[in-house]
Order: structure tokens, then sequence, then C-alpha cells
């Protein structure tokens, strides 16, 4: 059982990393807007350097 | 069309648009926005100025927030740059728009739903580990891990519970959240109690599960409320709020609530008009589709009345104004319903008074059972106490009903219908009387002339009823600038003493005095035109029922609805429509000013009223539930409770349908949760039932009521 020892804070540990992710990822707005960005990613990203 | 956008920049229009956060920000809603090409287009303005410093499109709600570098920076150039696209851009008044709010509120849910998450799903993982035969040190370390991690839900998770539950108390009452909020602490307690002397069970597991998911639910709810929020947001009075004051050799913008009578406005063409007033120029055409939902454009001529928030679709025009602000028919509409339909959406439902009573009766038994184990075995008494406050806590009844009319609500918008608050879902069912408003609701907008006395009328003859009638606002006045729309009042005409009578007007055309009205010849109404009191042209004019109206009244009768028809129209047309529609005269009232329509629904109790948007705001609003089947959205709901997007009355009995589903769903959901209270309550006094069985079956009950729910209102 000692790899338990071992392995639990790990878990634990992980599963704070992805807690931090989700609250970062509400912070930065993410959630803010679920369907312009789906729309967006079919913009050509060469057309806005030719602007500049 | 250029519009000028100018006016954003000017120091009071400034303060009414700009965000209230950051006043850098300005959001527009854009009309046009369509796809994705659309986002790149407005969003790709920013690369030509260095003034803006970011554009930001949203798709789902069509606006675009700017950003500037600095608040003294021009807003006009980025609005004038947008329409130049092709697109509409309308600043949102930054009162009005309550997103920023929402999103707000939106992460602080999220966040918590987040951490409630994630402690719950962890507390999961060691107690299965226990029901797996698990024991020893190892247990002991488990459950101080559980422990641990209950502590962020007991205070931070469960903190709007405990907000909830206090504030409820303060206005003497026990709110939902009560026993959620003692749930989750005597849950703790007797876990730590049991964790410290080292024998016993451990019930958080359960209780921050049953917290996540209650959570989650509410959140569900919110996010379907605003939602239909979203759809008050009154574009049309921003429109409004601008002003062009003539000057002496030009114009300049003013705000509208500045605005005097007898000041002249120059009003271009897709502009809305901000004031009432009257027209001065020769002619103009206007769309009133905000204020009534006619989508046919008007045609007015010199000397007729317009009204704040309808949109001139001609050639500039001159106005003088009458009123203003709050005193313009716009302002007036919308401040005089916007207060009592607004206090009394948020009123109190059955289930809330029923989940009330089973709280008083489960808490003081609970307390009772706890008091009972000072003098006899406090052990099994507390848990029973405990098992009984977290199964029989009438959660489950609490959310199963605004998960039913969250359901029902989408599922009316799907069809075209707008429900402004869930108290229509309950208000329908007490309904026995029907009024119909006859003009546009179940008659076609649209009138035409019949049995004219000449076959074809002589076009000088219209020129008169056209001069004649320039002013009047009146339905037939509007029906017959529409039917005789190629014709203009020849610029000779001069006419003087215009009169109203009672059901026409009189006046002297270039020194002939001249009469229009309508009169009864043979029970048959009549249009006629009187030269020196003397007939020279009669006509009928007839608007025919809407395709549907016939059967959908059939179809309400079957329900067991009393319909009556009223209209402001003479007694012989309304008599007409009754008798088609086989309504009896006694249940038919005919030439009722707005006021008497207020006063006849307010006469009969639980009467439901459908009608105009606009015409019949007062009664709409008296009516315990009001349906609007014309008029702009924001406008509309300001003074009814539903409004059919169709605008056809072919809508109500699946509006009946959809709250009967909607109420039955409710009634089962409650007797699902009554039936699993009483049971699994009498279970814990018993003592057959664990304090940890118990917090595994409550949120069992809410996956039922959930899945109860969505089966039940799926179609």
């Amino acid at each position: 059982m000692n790899i338990l020892n071992f392995m639990i804070p790990i878990a634990l540990f992980l599963g704070l990393c992805f807690l931090a992710a989700f609250i970062w990822s509400i912070h930065s707005g993410q959630l803010d807007d679920t369907e312009t960005p789906a729309h967006r990613i079919l913009i050509e990203n060469d057309k806005h350097e030719e602007n500049i | 069309m250029q519009e000028d956008y100018r006016y954003l920049d000017l120091e009071q229009f400034r303060s009414l648009y700009r965000s209230l956060q950051n006043p850098q920000k300005m959001k527009f809603f854009i009309e046009g926005i369509k796809c994705s090409k659309c986002i790149d287009k407005i969003e790709s303005i920013k690369l030509q100025s260095s003034d803006i410093k970011n554009i930001d499109v949203n798709l789902s709600n069509q606006t675009a927030e700017v950003e500037l570098r600095s608040a003294h920076l021009p807003f006009a150039q980025v609005a004038s740059e947008i329409s130049r696209l092709g697109f509409r851009p309308i600043p949102i008044l930054s009162a009005e728009d309550n997103e920023d709010n929402w999103r707000l509120e939106a992460k602080k849910d999220l966040i918590r739903i987040g951490v409630a998450g994630f402690c719950a799903g962890n507390i999961m993982m060691f107690s299965f580990a226990i029901y797996f035969g698990l024991h020893g040190p190892m247990k002991t370390y488990f459950e101080y891990l559980q422990f641990a991690l209950y502590l962020p839900v007991l205070t931070y998770v469960t903190w709007p519970f405990y907000k909830g539950f206090i504030s409820g108390l303060k206005q003497r009452s026990l709110s939902i959240d009560g026993p959620m909020a003692i749930a989750s602490f005597i849950g703790f307690a007797v876990s730590s109690w049991n964790l410290f002397r080292g024998t016993g069970s451990i019930y958080l597991d359960s209780t921050s599960g049953f917290l996540f998911l209650i959570l989650t639910t509410r959140y569900f709810q919110k996010s379907t409320r605003y939602k239909y929020l979203k759809f008050l947001r009154p574009t049309s009075l921003a429109e409004s709020m601008k002003a062009r004051l003539k000057t002496e050799n030009s114009w300049k913008w003013v705000r509208s609530d500045s605005l005097k009578p007898e000041d002249i406005l120059i009003i271009k063409q897709g502009d809305w008009l901000p004031a009432d007033g009257f027209l001065v120029s020769e002619q103009a055409t206007v769309d009133l589709s905000v204020l009534d939902g006619e989508s046919m454009p008007r045609r007015l001529q010199r000397g007729g009345s317009v009204r704040a928030g309808s949109r001139l679709l001609s050639e500039e025009i001159e106005i003088r104004v009458t009123k203003s602000g709050t005193d313009s028919f716009l302002g007036k509409l919308l401040s005089s319903v916007v207060i009592p339909s607004i206090s009394e959406t948020e009123s109190s439902h059955i289930s809330n008074l029923a989940s009330q009573v089973l709280l008083v009766i489960v808490l003081s038994v609970a307390a009772l059972v706890l008091i009972s184990g000072f003098f006899y075995d406090f052990e099994s008494q507390f848990e029973r106490a405990f098992a009984l406050i977290v199964l029989a806590c009438p959660c489950a009844m609490a959310f199963g009903t605004p998960l039913a009319f969250s359901f029902s609500m989408k599922r009316a918008q799907e069809k075209g219908i707008i429900i402004k608050s869930a108290k229509v879902f309950e208000s329908l069912a007490n309904v026995n009387d029907l009024f119909l408003d006859k003009t546009g609701t179940i008659t076609d907008k649209h009138w035409s002339i019949v049995n004219s006395s000449h076959k074809d009328a002589d076009n000088y003859f219209k020129q008169l009823i056209l001069c004649l009638e320039a002013a009047s606002q009146h339905p037939i006045a509007y029906a017959l600038r529409d039917n005789w729309s190629d014709l203009q009042i020849p610029r000779n005409f001069k006419l003087e003493d215009l009169r109203d009578l009672p059901s026409g007007v009189s006046g002297i055309i270039n020194g002939t005095p001249y009469k229009f009205y309508s009169y009864i010849e043979q029970t048959e109404k009549w249009f006629g035109l009187f030269q020196n009191e003397k007939l020279i042209w009669k006509f009928q004019m007839k608007s025919a029922l809407q395709n549907e109206a016939k059967q959908v009244v059939e179809n309400l009768r079957a329900l067991g609805k009393k319909i009556y028809l009223v209209s402001g129209d003479s007694v012989e047309a309304t008599q007409a429509v009754a008798q088609e529609l086989q309504i009896c005269p006694s249940m038919t009232h005919a030439q009722l000013t707005p006021e008497m329509k207020e006063a006849l629904i307010k006469s009969n109790p639980n009467s439901l009223m459908i009608g105009d948007g606009v015409n019949d705001t007062l009664a709409l609003n008296a009516a315990t539930v009001g349906i609007a089947v014309k008029g702009g959205v924001d406008i509309a709901l300001k003074s009814a409770d539903v409004l059919f997007l169709n605008n056809s009355i072919s809508s109500l009995p699946e509006l009946f349908h959809i709250a009967d589903i909607a109420r039955k769903q409710i009634r089962r959901n409650l007797i699902i949760a009554l039936i699993y209270n009483t049971l699994g309550g009498i279970a814990a006094l018993l003592g057959l039932i664990n304090p940890f069985v118990a917090a595994l079956l409550m949120p069992v009950s809410s996956l039922f009521i959930l899945l109860s729910t969505w089966w039940g209102t799926r179609k």
C-alpha cells in the first residue's frame, strides 16, 4: 500500500492543476462567448498581415 | 446609405452609451451580422487605425464591443467605418445592458461549480475505496483526506446557501437554501464527530455531491432565464435618443429628452423619430413596425401626426415637435406599464409554498427527534434526525418546478412564443374568459374597398378624402392611404376648419364644405363623401378573417373556454365577425376605447386578453394573462406576458397545451418528490435508513426529477 502514499498526492495535485486551469479559463473569458470563436477559426490569417 | 454617427462623440451622448466600468469601451448592436466573414470584416477595422485598441464581435448576441486607446478618442469614426461595410451599428444604452453583470455572476457560479466538482469527485473516490472494504490506518487516512477536501465545500461552495438562508430568515420565510445550508453543516458536524471518535460513517461524499448537483441545475436555470432577458434589450429606445434640431442654416445633434414642443426637427431617411409631432414637409412614408408590428409602411401627408419610435423610409422630412421624452407616445407607453409588469413577475409558486410547509414540518420533526436524543440514545437519534433532514429536504420539490418551467419556456420559444415569466403557466390554468381583440388579431390587417357606388371612382374624390383624413391616425385612414398610395394631395387644395365628427371628419376644401364619415344603411356600414351635405360617393370596406381564426376559436371552445370579442370598431362590423366565429352577441363588445377595454378586463378576474402590442397595452396589462400578437419584442413584453412572434392567434392553443404540460409535469414532480420524501422520511425516522444511504438517495431523487422533466416536456 505504500505506493498509495505516493500516488494519492499526485492524483490530488493533478486534479488541482485541472481545477486551476478551469478557473483560469473562466477568468480569461474563454467561456464568455461560445459561438463566435467557432466561426473565427474559418477566417484566414494571412489577410490580417496584408492589412498591416 | 451612410449614417451620421458624429453624435456619439458629443458629451451628452457619450455618457449614455459608453461602458460604465470602462469609458474607453462602447458596445454596439450590429444589424446584419450573419456569418464568420462578418466577424472578420468588422474586427479588421482595428487594423486601420491606431486609435482602436480592440473590437470584439459576439455572433450570438450580434454585438460588437469597441475599445479605444483613450477615452477622448472618437467613437464616431469606428461606427461609420462599420456602417460603410454594410452593417448598421446601433449603440447600446449602457444602463440597459445587463450582459456584463450576467457574465460576472456566471463566472462566480462556474468557479463555484468547478470547486464543488473537484472536491465532490475526489471525496467520492476516497469513499468508494472505503465501501469496498478498505480498513485499518489507510481508512483513517482516506477519511481525513475527505475531511480536508470538504473544508472548501463547507465554506466557499455552501456560501450562497448560507446567504440565501439568512436573507430568507430576515424576511421571515424559510428559504429552500435552508436545508442545504443545514445539511451541509450537519453533514460536516456528524462526519467530523464520527471521524474524531473513530467509529461511525462519514457522509461527506454524498453531501458534497449533492451540493454540486444543485449548483449545476441552478446555473442551468439562470442561464436559460438570461437568454430570455436578452430579448428585452430595447434597441428602438436607444435609437430614438438622438434628434437633429434645425438651426438657422443647418442642424445639430441633441438628446431627444431635451426637446421642447414647437422645435423643428430634421429627419433623414432611415432615422428613428425621436418625438411625437406633425409633418411639416409635403409627405412621408414611415415604418411603425416597432410600435405595432405592422410591417406595411404607412404614408402620411402634410400635417399628419407622427409618433416617436417610428422610422422614416422616405426622403428627408421636417417635423414640428408636440411631445418629447416621457410625454411622447412611446415614452408614455414604456413608463406607464413597466412598473406593474416587473413587480408581478417574481411571485411565489405553489411548489414554493408546498416546500415551505414541508420544510417547516421536516425541520420541526427533526428538532423533536434531536431533543428526544438528549434523554435517550443521543447518537442514534442524531443520525435519525440527520437522515430525515437530508432525505426529506424538499430540494427536488423546489427545483422540480423551475426546471419544468425552463424546459417549457424553451419549448415555447422554439414554437415562436416568447414568455416573459413562468407565472403565465400557472395563470393560464385559472383563465376561463378569453377576450379576443378583433382588429389585427383575428381579422387581417388590410382593408379593401368593396361595393363602390362608382365603378372607378374619380381620383378627385379620393384626393378630397385623403386631404380630409391627412392628420388622422385612425386605422381606416391608414388603410385609405395604403389603398391610394399612388395619389397625392394637390398643392392647390386648401383645407380649413377641420373638425372631428362622431364617426368621421368635416372640413372646407377651397371654399367648399366636405364631410367624410361612416353611416349605417340597411344594417350595413358605408363610408360616404358629402359635398355641401350631398352624398357624392359611397363605398364599403371589409377586412377578412384570418384563415386560422375559426379553427382556433373552435379548439379553444373545446377546451371549455368562454370566448369574448372586443373591438374599437363599429357594432355592425364586430357583430359580423362574431357571427362568423359563432360568438353570441352578449359576449361581443364593440366601440370600446382602450380605457373601456381595460375596465372590461378588470371586471372579469382571471381573464386572458389577446391583442395588439400597442393600442391594447392598458387591457393587456390589466389581464391575468396578456398576449401580444404584434409589436417589437421589447415594447410588447413591457405590457404583455406573452408575445406570439408569428403574429397570429394560431399559437394560442399551442400555448395552452404547453402550459398544460408544464403544470402536469410540475404536479408529477411534486408527487414524486412528496412520495419520495414521505417514504424516505418515515424510513429515516424508523431508523431503517442510515444517514449515509439517505445522502446517497437524495441526489438520486433530483436526478429522477430531472429525467422525468426532460421526458415529460420533450415534445
